[in-house]
């Protein structure tokens, strides 16, 4: 039988307002490692540890009117254990040092696995930790004993550039669920992310039409390189008719070469469309000359990235992409 | 945590809680489902019905007990989620704390605490990440938890300030309590023997008094009231009257269990007593202002063999004489004659107490008796017990024109050796005569003496052996007990055990705390408790913290690494970034002197005194300057977070 879970408490967020965020960074500041320490943990009792509290004094108070000097000794004994609870809390977390180990960059609206390293330094086993970005709550709780942990967990960036996911929440009530201790951590992390790739195949071919602003302006490739045979959605116009008179059957004109074909790939040529949509036309074009092998240049309102081809070029299109007119670009 | 009130509760309660556990355990093993809401809820008014039913009354605590535990149970029928888990463990406590208004024994609180180990193991076991089989993980930590409160409870035990009650619910308890009542009718003292239940104990400051001087007096019986002995209203004494030539004065502490009656036993004259709403009767007895719910602590001082040289009022005089008219005709003209032949009054006592011994038999069995009750014993039985004796020993004394009354307690008591005190239980019950001598007060007369001299000499028990097979019950298991040597031995043992917790844990109020820090603080007052409750409760605290939360740190390091990581806490609030860090303490110290020049000198203080000890092995760098230095330097940080947040 599994138990339904406790839920974290979501009333926190309401306190995060912007002058708590800043006592915040001053409080737990940004930093790519993170130790666990009294300074940048915090515990409150849970609604179970205030009803301990309320069952410590109803205890008491029958202890007294009864003058039962065994009730006395059962209200020292849960005062008692309400602060070793609140100790053992605090206790699990403290000592423990967190790290974020991949540069991450993924695209807006889509889940970015993120990994953290988790290790103790105090060599102590801490149990039932949870781990997670508010936005996006896991109740699933894990362990770290001397080896250390890997926790991956995911975020959704929700615009293109530098997309900081913002504080995760390190939290737990082990071992009795009497207090909560938790931490904000800030990993000082940005995650590149691009802007969602947007299909424009029509668009495509109504700039390619264009000879000298299109999208698609051929450097030499108006000559034939090869033909094949015709399939089920090819452009009419690019059947070789001659060839296909000659041979009997239809023969298009290929223009798919490798290396042979390399093009400009321009914002400007986008108009008429929302800034986002445009900008993730690019992704999709890039996307697709990579995956064809094809070579291209970008041209984002004049910033030029030379015609190349390769991963690396389509790296740098991409990061070109995803900050352009971001701010301290 | 149930289980200690399972032979208290109603039958039907048992059998559905243990029904509730059952299929609750049933549905873990994933053998049924939960039940609907109706069903919990038919459970509990079903629950709530019996319950009026059983008591009637909502005035019981037993009532609101029972009910708790019946919803703690039924609350078994809705789990569910982690949080219902919880609620239940905290319940649990509760619980915990209604065992203790019933019993409050050694071996009670051991089951209890125990019980609540599993609670708190439970709640670990809930709230670990479930990715393996914890085995006994969580009770050990448990436990560990448990022993690291114990310290804090024994030091809010000891000091905090025992209040007294804000209001009162009566205990009302469904078993009867045997004891003494304050009726004597002939028979009753018999059935009482027959118990073996606990009347109390009592320590003596010195060597306690020979088993045969220890008349344990608990209620005068001066009226004689349908056919029996009854308390009455006796006139008091006139005040200051009384003129006390103490002989011999003892001091001893008596610990009485739950009585029937509001009277306390004390031995012979009670100078002083202190405990709980006790009070000195005129007549020389203890009264307490309600009858004893609770086991209650006394302490007391009594002359033994004291002389009172005043005189009985006149009033007085009538009261101790007056009979029944027409009762007893023959006991009647015995005392009468009596009075004629015998001119003195030592004459009068030593002719019945000479009958008693030639003619009388003391029995267990004395039968039934008929008619007048008095006359059926003196002329025809002849047969009885100290309730006989008494009785009619007072009669005839009244009837020969002696002022005489019963007095109804305990004689003698069993000595325990382990644990230095004497054990006084109900079948140590007894019945004797009280006459007045001019010039000596009241002297205790027990014809019974006379006739079994063995009781009054060697307790019960040995009276009890000499007629094998008379006395039943569970008094006579006891003393069979007694013959089985080392297992004897053991229970002498675990009863020493059980009356220093009832002694030490179970009546430890606010006499007995301030008794016991003014040996350790003469002259402590009770507005001084608070305080020092408070003191010693931080101070408590302030150790568990520093075990628990700065060892794990600290443990296994060397001195030097000490140093090291306190330089590195400090360096937490100015070089927060792990890079630069990483470039070592030179850079560490250029960061710092950029950003607060202030501290930086004080860091670079340290960080000089470090580094020469370290790798220069300069002799005239201490350790100790080092630690002042780190130390000078964190509280130079510490003050300057303390401004910046004002």
């Amino acid at each position: 039988m599994s138990w339904r879970s406790i839920d974290w408490s979501q009333r926190a967020e309401k306190f995060r307002t912007a002058r708590f965020k800043s006592w915040l960074d001053r409080r737990v500041p940004p930093a790519q490692t993170i130790r666990l320490s009294h300074r940048n943990i915090f515990i409150v009792p849970t609604r179970q540890g205030f009803g301990f509290v309320l069952i410590l004094l109803l205890i008491l108070i029958a202890g007294i009117n009864y003058q039962n000097a065994l009730a006395h000794a059962l209200a020292f004994l849960m005062l008692g254990l309400f602060l070793v609870a609140m100790l053992q809390t605090h206790r699990n977390l403290a000592g423990l040092v967190l790290s974020q180990t991949v540069p991450n960059e993924g695209v807006v609206g889509q889940k970015v696995s993120v990994a953290f390293q988790v290790q103790s330094e105090v060599g102590r086993i801490h149990d039932g930790l949870s781990f997670f970005w508010p936005t996006h709550p896991v109740f699933q709780s894990f362990r770290v004993d001397r080896h250390g942990a890997t926790i991956y967990r995911h975020t959704i960036p929700e615009h293109r550039g530098w997309y900081q996911p913002g504080r995760v929440r390190l939290e737990t009530v082990y071992p009795f669920g009497l207090f909560r201790a938790w931490s904000w951590l800030d990993f000082d992390s940005k995650i590149l992310s691009y802007p969602k790739p947007v299909p424009c195949d029509n668009l495509l071919r109504q700039e390619d039409s264009e000879p000298n602003e299109g999208l698609r302006s051929s450097i030499g490739t108006d000559e034939v390189k090869a033909l094949r045979d015709f399939q089920d959605g090819d452009d009419q116009r690019h059947i070789h008719w001659r060839a296909s008179a000659k041979l009997d059957r239809l023969m298009v004109k290929s223009y798919e070469s490798r290396h042979s074909v390399s093009q400009w790939l321009r914002l400007e040529a986008m108009h008429g469309l929302p800034m986002a949509d445009r900008l993730g036309g690019l992704v999709y074009l890039i996307a697709a000359a990579s995956e064809r092998g094809d070579a291209f240049g970008l041209d984002l309102k004049g910033q030029q990235l030379p015609i190349a081809s390769g991963p690396g070029q389509e790296r740098k299109a991409l990061k070109r992409i995803a900050l352009f007119d971001w701010p301290g670009y | 945590m149930l289980a200690p009130h399972g032979l208290r509760m109603p039958v039907w309660m048992a059998l559905g809680c243990l029904a509730i556990g059952a299929f609750t355990l049933a549905r873990i093993q994933g053998h049924v489902k939960l039940p609907s809401k109706w069903v919990a809820i038919a459970a509990v008014f079903l629950g709530w019905g019996l319950l009026w039913q059983e008591y009637g009354s909502p005035m019981a605590v037993e009532f609101w007990v029972d009910l708790l535990l019946f919803m703690y149970t039924a609350k078994l029928l809705e789990l569910d989620s982690k949080r219902d888990v919880s609620q239940i463990m905290l319940l649990s406590f509760f619980v915990a704390m209604t065992h203790f208004l019933f019993d409050e024994s050694m071996l009670q609180t051991i089951m209890t605490f125990s019980g609540l180990v599993m609670v708190m193991a439970t709640l670990i076991a809930l709230h670990a990440s479930a990715t393996q089989a914890q085995g006994r993980q969580p009770l050990k930590l448990a436990g560990l938890a448990f022993l690291q409160a114990v310290p804090l409870l024994v030091i809010l035990f000891v000091f905090f300030p025992r209040l007294s009650p804000f209001w009162t619910i009566p205990l009302e308890r469904e078993t009867a309590v045997t004891g003494l009542s304050d009726r004597l009718m002939l028979g009753d003292i018999h059935t009482l023997v027959q118990s073996d239940a606990l009347a109390f104990r009592v320590n003596f400051n010195a060597q306690p008094p020979a088993s045969r001087d220890l008349y344990w007096r608990t209620l005068v019986l001066s009226e004689i009231s349908d056919g029996g002995w009854a308390v009455g209203s006796p006139p008091a004494p006139r005040p200051n009257t009384n003129i006390l030539i103490p002989n011999e004065v003892i001091d001893y502490e008596l610990l009485s269990q739950p009585m029937r009656v509001p009277f306390i036993p004390s031995l012979d004259r009670v100078l002083s007593v202190e405990g709980d709403s006790v009070s000195l009767d005129p007549l020389g007895f203890v009264r307490s202002k309600r009858v004893l719910q609770t086991v209650s602590q006394f302490q007391m001082q009594s002359a033994l063999n004291a002389l009172d040289a005043a005189d009985l009022s006149k009033v007085e005089r009538t009261a101790y004489l007056a009979l029944p008219a027409r009762t007893n005709p023959l006991a009647q003209a015995y005392g009468a004659a009596l009075a004629e032949r015998h001119p003195t009054l030592e004459a009068r006592i030593q002719a019945v107490l000479a009958w008693y011994f030639d003619d009388f038999t003391y029995t267990l069995n004395p039968g039934p008796s008929e008619g007048d009750s008095i006359d059926h014993f003196l002329f025809e039985a002849q047969r009885g017990f100290c309730e006989h004796f008494a009785a009619s020993f007072t009669w005839v004394m009244r009837a020969a024109g002696v002022p005489a009354r019963v007095v109804l307690g305990y004689q003698g008591g069993a000595y325990n050796p382990s644990g230095n005190y004497i054990e006084v239980r109900q079948f140590d019950a007894h019945a004797w005569s009280e006459v007045w001598v001019q010039g000596e007060g009241w002297r205790r007369v027990d014809p019974t003496a006379f006739v079994a001299p063995e009781r009054i000499e060697a307790g019960m028990g040995a009276a009890a052996a000499g007629m094998d097979g008379l006395m039943t019950g569970k008094a006579w298991e006891y003393f069979q007990m007694q013959s089985l040597g080392w297992l004897f031995g053991l229970q002498l043992q675990l009863q020493a055990l059980g009356h220093l917790w009832d002694r030490i844990i179970v009546n430890y109020d606010q006499a007995q705390q301030l008794r016991w820090l003014t040996t350790v603080w003469p002259g402590l007052e009770l507005k001084d408790l608070a305080p020092l409750a408070l003191a010693a409760f931080l101070l408590g605290l302030a150790v568990i913290t520093a075990g628990l939360v700065a060892s794990p740190f600290r443990r296994g390091l060397s001195r030097e690494a000490r140093w090291y990581r306190g330089y590195l806490n400090c360096l937490d609030g100015v070089v927060p970034d792990q890079m630069s860090r990483g470039s070592g303490i030179a850079r560490c110290q250029e960061i710092w002197q950029s950003a607060r020049p202030t501290e930086a000198a004080l860091a670079s203080d340290f960080v000089e005194k470090f580094e020469s000890l370290l790798y220069q092995e300069d002799q005239s760098v201490t350790p100790s300057s080092i630690s002042k230095a780190l130390l000078v330097l964190k509280v130079k940080l510490a003050w300057m977070r303390f401004t910046a947040w004002r």
